[in-house]
């Protein structure tokens, strides 16, 4: 048995390893590993009994931010799926209702702008900078408007064209993203 | 204009203090134990990586790995360094407090830079 092995066997205990084997993958090993290199630190100062219990410790006070963590990483994983279904939905939904508005009875100026609109707003979905997904959602609100104002296609059917959208990029992102990725953390420290 | 960066909480601007001043060493552990010497405050590795992490996330730190030696059971070491944006930011969240401290009965005037 090696060195690494042996100072890993003698401060960890089997509790220990099924703590490490539950932290966040992102961070497992750089969390696992300073925990076993400062532990080997204060075993050589003042002992195994005391690493171990600094080891405990550490655990103990980690764990309301190593639970945040992990759900913030879920939280993200999770919004990103999401991006990528709501963007080809987004694209059915407005394409079916700019069907059902006439827009393909309406001059070929009028399909561009709603296919521009539409276009326009999917980008918008996979934006993270919230002010700009706001400003994309005001875009394909405003190129409506103008087909609407050219066009004889009714107000209703494009607003049905745009409101998803729109809805999706205002509160999709206030409902699902990790709103403490902008919060200050933890106000003392645990 | 630069757009203004979001001003950075009182236990990530440590940490981020943290970072900058331990340079080419700055991992969890000398981070997480220079927030202890210099603070006197207990410190868990959990909240230095938890707040590491939302830094990175926010721009405001990048982080590389490097092999782990034989003391770290042969797992990675991820470094961390600050970046121009953390800097940034770090500067006008000291400032705003600066700010808000200046004549604030009972409080010490913000030491200036020379």
């Amino acid at each position: 048995m090696n060195h690494a092995l042996a100072a890993e066997a003698t401060l960890l205990r089997p509790l220990d390893r099924f703590i490490i084997a539950m932290l966040p993958d992102g961070c497992r090993d750089g969390i696992a590993g300073d925990l076993l290199e400062e532990a080997a630190m204060i075993a050589s100062e003042s002992g195994v009994d005391e690493a171990r219990r600094w080891i405990r410790a550490q655990f103990i006070s980690s764990l309301p931010s190593i639970v945040a963590l992990h759900f913030r990483q879920k939280e993200d994983d999770h919004m990103k799926r999401i991006k990528w279904i709501a963007a080809p939905v987004l694209v059915v939904l407005g394409s079916v209702q700019a069907w059902d508005s006439g827009i393909l009875n309406a001059p070929i100026l009028i399909g561009i702008i709603v296919a521009l609109a539409i276009a326009v707003g999917v980008a918008g979905v996979f934006v993270d900078h919230e002010g700009v997904r706001f400003g994309i959602g005001i875009l394909v609100l405003l190129l409506l408007i103008v087909a609407r104002i050219v066009s004889p296609v009714s107000l209703s059917g494009l607003g049905l064209v745009g409101m998803p959208i729109f809805l999706f990029l205002i509160l999709a992102p206030r409902l699902l993203s990790a709103s403490n990725t902008r919060h200050g953390g933890p106000g003392t420290a645990a | 204009m630069a757009a203004r960066p979001d001003l950075p909480g009182a236990f990530e601007t440590l940490v981020m203090l943290a970072v900058a001043r331990l340079g080419d060493t700055a991992y969890g552990m000398t981070v997480r134990r220079a927030l202890e010497e210099r603070t006197g405050h207990a410190t868990s590795l959990g909240a230095v990586y938890s707040t590491l992490d939302r830094l990175e996330t926010k721009g405001y730190v990048s982080s590389s790995e490097s092999e782990g030696g034989d003391d770290r059971g042969g797992r990675a070491k991820r470094f961390f360094r600050l970046t121009a944006p953390g800097l940034r930011a770090l500067n006008q969240g000291i400032e705003a407090v600066d700010k808000m401290r200046e004549g604030v009965p009972g409080l010490p005037r913000p030491a200036r830079a020379t």
